[in-house]
């Protein structure tokens, strides 16, 4: 529990890290957010830097970011919009492309372990894990456009980009959940073998329990351990491969939104897509930790 | 002059109660008016077989826009949108780009040339029902012209009477040259400007619900407050997602309207737009994907022409050695236009040795040939080269782009082979791009210019000493004098045959950029689209728009 403690006292620390380094870095980048093309009247650019409070002192202008952020009512660049209805606005597509993803990965990835578990060295064993260890070594930019070729254009049967239906979705998840789901049956395979021989599994086994049995009572309940403890880092990647997927897919979430506001400088919105994306990735750490105390008795005691 | 915009499209049915009001609009526009707008006649369909056809145009705006404020917008993507939207004075001709009745029925000069007398067809409304009037405009273009809007276009108003003089804070708003009468606005001009009329149906000159800005402020543009006078109003609007317009039941002309809806998809990937295409689930994409290019070119429903932009690269003239004219002078001889536009770009560009697309009866001065012998010898002259200084090593800066890295690449080539100067191409993302151009940090940079308004004007005044379009350090007395004059100039012959000394003065002499090509564009649009048109500012009004099948 002192474990879950500190981090909870801590991650206040570390979003506060996070902004001042995303703040400085933003605010240092070469172009400004009025910079155009066809140049703007001096008076009319300073109208707008008013308007998103550019013109204030810098250490100002930080506390106003991290309170407009805070309740949602920073503007953006765009005329009357601002960061809480951007995020509003595209929370959901994110969630549920990252959630199905997450799902689709545990699932996955834990069949395929198993499925290599119950006959180790078979055929199905060495194809899961050799097809694991590639997908693993491949990027999401990767899948995604090759997904696309073949579902999209060379077998027409599914939206080659876009969003709307539920066949849109298919395509995405599975470019996102690729990588994780290999990751977790490497994990959940590795921990299934060194289970094999063990103590309680060779008691279950001479008690007469069936193989299948031993597998999913006795094997795969210490083999959740790693995968759960696996889940804070595949939420932060799923975070971040959200925003090359959805730019593949031209999926409207917040992973688009945050290439166009880094492009735009639009610098409030990016601080305050940093933040959440900071955010949700503390918390999904703390999740799998406590995921893990539920799992494993003896990480409660730690 | 146009003839009185007569609307003869209306179909007059008994169940219309305005039907007798119209068939005595008609009649009496019918005896003062000379002859009927023979213009419109041919943007109608043939028979009626359209009508069995679904009306539903989806097409790739190829981005969301940041915004729908009239008065705000900048970019292509706000502005398709616009033109479907928001009717200013005048509209445009969707083939020709002739200014057209649009809120003013009709309009004439004031006899001296600087003035324009608008009559607004009587009964126009917002889409909510509030009257518009022609206090409207006036009150409208003053909201544009007030610093604290932030319109980055305010500049366009600079032609009338007081207009610069409010938009810097330098006087008040009853300076503006602009007077609301009943169902008239009277403009006056304080210098020439030929393209007063087309400026008039440019979003920027548009009017405002100013009643809707005072009840929401600046979220008034937001899908469920916004209210609008042009031919389609928005129906639904996902972020990210699509815009669907549908008819605005309160447009003047609403009854010639025959799309049905009007479907806006944001995908910023031509590629993910092609696909789409491909599938059939798009009428119309504005671009080709690059990588694509040699496939898409063959499809039949592939389309490219010209368009008022041109593409050429920025020399500094505030350091050596393109300080020295000669330099300058000598980089752009050595460039031969043709591998850029005949072997890298390929798609009909024109090498140009010019800036200025020929546009509104202007014909640009020919440049001068590739002459790669001189070139070696200005440079010479000018102190470089073998037995001189060393040039060093060029950069050329772009921002990231695979067609710019491809023109660079083929420029860098010619200037090694020709003049014996190493090259290093520096590629820079768009914001960055423009603050290294803007503080002159750059020796070569690529550029170009999209005409704001048909005359070239818009191109020639980029080069006025101090301008924040320059962007080269370049600074003439006598160019500056040269642009004063022919911006003032009431004679249209000579006007025309000033701004072109001037450009001849540019491409023949100084250099402060080298022009290389002029842009076209290029994009897919399925043949069951009729009514649109290529045109040079690639602008398609919808309202002529329909969809049938070709037979």
């Amino acid at each position: 529990m002192n474990h879950l403690l500190r981090r909870l006292v801590y991650a206040p620390l570390v979003l506060l890290v996070i902004a001042l380094a995303t703040f400085a870095m933003v605010r240092s980048a070469k172009g400004g957010p009025f910079d155009a093309e066809r140049a703007i009247d001096p008076t009319v650019q300073a109208a707008q830097a008013k308007r998103m409070g550019f013109d204030r002192p810098l250490p100002e202008q930080f506390v106003r970011t991290m309170a407009g952020v805070a309740d949602g009512s920073l503007p953006t660049l765009s005329p009357g919009q601002t960061v809480g209805r951007v995020i509003a606005g595209k929370a959901a597509t994110t969630a549920l492309l990252g959630g199905c993803a997450l799902i689709l990965a545990v699932l996955t990835g834990i069949a395929l372990a198993l499925a290599g578990a119950a006959r180790p060295s078979s055929w199905v064993d060495r194809l899961t894990g050799s097809s694991a260890m590639a997908a693993v070594a491949v990027p999401a930019f990767v899948i995604g456009p090759v997904l696309v070729l073949v579902f999209g254009l060379w077998l027409p049967w599914l939206p080659a980009a876009g969003w709307g239906t539920w066949a849109h979705l298919i395509l995405p998840v599975v470019a996102l959940a690729t990588a994780p789901a290999a990751r977790i049956a490497r994990l959940a395979r590795s921990t299934l073998a060194e289970s094999a021989n063990a103590d309680h599994v060779r008691t279950a086994r001479a008690k007469g329990v069936g193989s299948w049995r031993v597998l999913a009572v006795h094997q795969l309940r210490p083999a959740l351990v790693p995968v759960a403890a696996y889940l804070g880092t595949a939420s932060a990647y799923l975070l971040t491969g959200s925003v090359v997927i959805e730019q593949v897919f031209q999926v409207p979430g917040l992973g688009s939104e945050m290439i166009q506001a880094a492009m735009n400088r639009d610098h409030n919105l990016v601080m305050a897509l940093t933040l959440l994306f900071g955010s949700l990735i503390i918390v999904c750490n703390l999740l799998a930790d406590v995921a893990v105390m539920a799992i494993d008795p003896r990480a409660r005691r730690a | 002059m146009p003839s009185p915009g007569i609307q003869l499209a209306f179909r007059p049915s008994r169940h219309d109660p305005g039907v007798w009001f119209v068939l005595l609009f008609c009649v009496t526009a019918l005896l003062s008016a000379a002859e009927p707008d023979a213009w419109q006649d041919a943007l109608r369909p043939a028979g009626e077989g359209w009508r069995s056809t679904a009306q539903d145009l989806v097409f790739n705006n190829e981005s969301e826009p940041k915004t729908l404020d009239p008065h705000l917008i900048t970019g292509v993507v706000e502005a398709r949108l616009a033109l479907a939207l928001f009717e200013g004075l005048t509209s445009l001709d969707p083939r020709t780009l002739e200014p057209r009745p649009g809120m003013a029925s009709s309009w004439e000069a004031d006899a001296d040339g600087l003035g324009w007398t608008f009559h607004l067809r009587s009964g126009l409304t917002w889409s909510d029902g509030t009257p518009i009037t022609s206090a409207t405009v006036r009150a409208s273009w003053l909201r544009a012209l007030d610093p604290r809007t932030g319109a980055d276009y305010a500049e366009l108003f600079d032609p009338i009477v007081g207009a610069e003089a409010i938009r810097t804070g330098k006087a008040s708003v009853d300076a503006l040259g602009v007077t609301a009468e009943d169902g008239t606005v009277r403009v006056r001009l304080s210098r020439p400007c030929p393209w007063f009329l087309s400026l008039c149906a440019f979003h920027a000159f548009a009017p405002v619900p100013l009643h809707t800005i005072a009840a929401f402020g600046e979220t008034w543009t937001r899908p469920e407050h916004i209210v609008v006078n042009g031919a389609f109003t928005i129906s639904a609007w996902q972020p990210r997602e699509r815009i669907v317009l549908v008819p605005n039941p309160r447009w003047h002309g609403n009854k010639r309207v025959r799309l049905s809806s009007i479907t806006a998809l944001p995908y910023q990937d031509a590629d993910a737009a092609y696909r789409l295409f491909r599938q059939g689930r798009l009428h119309w994409m504005a671009s080709v994907p690059q990588p694509k290019w040699d496939e898409v070119r063959w499809l039949p429903e592939y389309y490219v022409s010209p368009v008022l932009t041109s593409y050429f690269y920025r020399f500094n003239c505030s350091k050596p050695p393109f300080d020295d004219k000669r330099v300058r002078k000598a980089f752009s001889l050595a460039l031969d236009r043709s591998v850029v536009a005949g072997q890298v770009l390929r798609a009909g560009q024109v090498p140009a040795t010019w800036l200025t697309p020929a546009v509104a009866g202007y014909e640009p001065p020919p440049g001068l040939p590739t002459d790669r012998a001189a070139a070696r010898r200005l440079l010479a002259e000018a102190g470089y080269g073998p037995g001189g200084k060393d040039l060093g090593r060029i950069e050329l800066l772009y921002n990231t782009s695979e067609a710019h890295k491809q023109v660079a690449e083929a420029v860098a080539k010619q200037w090694e082979d020709a003049l014996g100067v190493r090259v290093e191409l520096i590629n820079r993302e768009w914001k960055a791009y423009l603050a290294d151009t803007s503080a002159l940090n750059y020796q070569v940079a690529r550029a170009s210019w999209q005409g704001d308004y048909l005359d070239p004007d818009t191109f020639l005044s980029l080069w006025r000493s101090g301008g924040g379009n320059n962007r080269t350090g370049w600074s003439n007395q006598a160019y500056d004098a040269g642009l004063a004059a022919a911006q003032n100039d009431t004679d249209p012959v000579r006007r025309l045959a000033r701004y072109r000394a001037l450009e001849d003065q540019l491409v023949s002499d100084e250099f402060p950029f080298m022009p290389i090509y002029i842009y076209v564009s290029q994009g897919l649009i399925r043949p069951e689209v009729r009514g649109w048109f290529e045109n040079v500012r690639d602008e398609h009004p919808w309202q002529y728009m329909w969809l049938e099948p070709v037979p």
